[in-house]
């Protein structure tokens, strides 16, 4: 009778045991997977992106050796060699186009980023209709196609290339900025607790917490000192979004870009120094005055 | 000077030379005669006597080996240059050859040796840092703070990111594709 009891009881625990650990894997196993999952992911989509961009080399070095010899020879064969080699690279010239977009657009959910949801969901709107029209462009090539008809798709992609890569350098210019934005959020939450810790210290009236007035005097002028740079900070960002991609000729996009990404270091190089100075701060306190 | 004489000279006929000697059973008197006449030309040469320069004469009388006219005297010898040297002169002589050996080494390792010659196997060896001396510190009351010290590890962590992160995703840049397709003869409106 003791003995059905004391299985009953070990029965009991074993159960609320299993429970306990189905529980803890279900919580802690989501969690880690979703810390990964964006960067795990963008990853997978990269490699395939540099893997097709490989395979377009190789293509691109097959017709290359198509036209030389159609262009010397002028016969049918040497012809229809160049045919199939230019569509085979024009069909590989699109599939890099939307691996391309779609690692882009797996970038923009990198949790180390902060992005505005809306302009995220914008930016991936916009570059899901790249994807969609690189692929139906795509479709329409193919290996039978004359060589002036191939030329003619060609320089559709050329034309859509060169009218849409605003989508590409505004993204590109939202990530640095998203970067930048996560820098400066972070950076001005422990400056906050900093400056609230130094106020406590400030009021301390227990002898063996209190500072003396010099040392007061000198991390309240330091501290002056890294307030002083976030207008200058502030004012820099201001200026590269104002250089935000837009699209117009060909090139402007990317050169807005590149100016932007210019005032952005320079924005950068503020914040390092704004961090240097709180990193003064901190040692200035750290050290006994005795 | 005229006491140098060659040692062929001083030492007399070769025994072997002799064609006479050749077949004498007994060695001993060989040695005996050879003995007697070092023996007297030892006391001839420092009794005074003159001496030829060429062998002819005495030798000739002695049953010696030598042709006519053969030079039997060096004619010269290094040792007679420090022979009637003074003492004065000699220090003077050795301090040249010093300066002179000083001068010539100098010259050759100014000009000539370009490298040092080494045998064995050149081990270089890094560049020692130098790392600055850690500077002592009492660390306040507010140093083992835990608040204090979040926000410290904390702003190291962001220092290193925005130190090594580059803030351009230059992996991202637009793929390099060729747009110019074109061929000879396929003209597109």
């Amino acid at each position: 009778m003791a003995s059905g009891c004391h299985d009953i009881v070990i029965l009991k625990m074993m159960k609320k045991i299993f429970l306990l650990a189905v529980l803890f894997f279900i919580f802690f196993g989501n969690v880690a997977y979703a810390q990964n999952t964006t960067r795990a992911e963008f990853s997978i989509l990269y490699n395939a992106y540099r893997k097709k961009y490989d395979e377009y080399l190789v293509a691109h070095d097959e017709y290359t050796l198509a036209r030389s010899q159609y262009e010397k020879f002028d016969t049918l064969t040497s012809r229809e060699k160049a045919q199939v080699e230019t569509a085979k690279m024009l069909i590989k010239r699109d599939e890099v186009m939307v691996l391309y977009f779609t690692a882009l657009k797996a970038r923009l959910d990198d949790t180390s980023l902060e992005m505005d949801e809306a302009r995220k969901n914008e930016l991936k709107s916009l570059i899901d209709t790249e994807i969609q029209w690189y692929n139906e462009h795509k479709s329409r090539i193919k290996t039978n196609q004359t060589l002036k008809e191939l030329v003619i798709i060609s320089n559709e992609g050329q034309d859509h290339y060169y009218g849409n890569d605003n989508t590409i350098y505004l993204s590109l210019f939202e990530i640095s900025r998203a970067r930048m934005t996560r820098y400066d959020n972070r950076f001005d939450e422990l400056f906050l607790r900093l400056t609230s810790l130094t106020e406590t210290i400030k009021a301390e009236k227990r002898d063996e917490y209190k500072l003396s007035d010099s040392k007061i005097e000198r991390i309240d002028r330091w501290i002056g000192e890294v307030n002083n740079k976030e207008a200058e900070y502030n004012l820099t960002m201001e200026e590269a979004v104002k250089l935000t991609p837009e699209q117009g000729d060909r090139n402007r996009s990317k050169n807005l870009y590149n100016a932007a990404l210019e005032s952005m270091e320079e924005a950068l190089a503020i914040l390092k120094q704004r961090i240097s100075f709180v990193n003064e701060v901190i040692r200035e306190i750290k050290i006994s005055e005795k | 000077m005229k006491l140098k004489k060659n040692y062929q000279d001083i030492q007399g006929p070769k025994v072997s030379a002799d064609p006479s000697l050749e077949g004498n059973p007994s060695g001993r008197d060989v040695k005996k005669e050879i003995s007697g006449k070092i023996t007297s030309r030892i006391k001839e040469l420092f009794g005074g006597k003159k001496e030829g320069t060429t062998a002819g004469t005495e030798k000739e009388a002695e049953g010696q080996k030598y042709y006519q006219g053969q030079q039997t005297e060096k004619l010269f010898d290094p040792k007679d240059l420090f022979t009637n040297m003074s003492p004065q002169k000699a220090i003077k002589l050795v301090g040249l050859a010093i300066i002179v050996i000083v001068i010539v080494g100098a010259i050759y390792v100014r000009f000539i040796r370009t490298t040092p010659i080494r045998n064995e196997t050149t081990i270089v060896t890094p560049p020692t840092p130098t790392y600055s001396p850690y500077q002592k510190f009492e660390p306040s009351i507010y140093a083992s703070d835990p608040e204090f010290k979040s926000i410290e590890e904390a702003m190291n962590v962001l220092t290193q990111e925005a130190t090594t992160t580059p803030l351009k995703e230059t992996t991202l840049e637009p793929p390099n594709l060729d747009y110019k397709i074109e061929f000879k003869g396929i003209e597109v409106d």
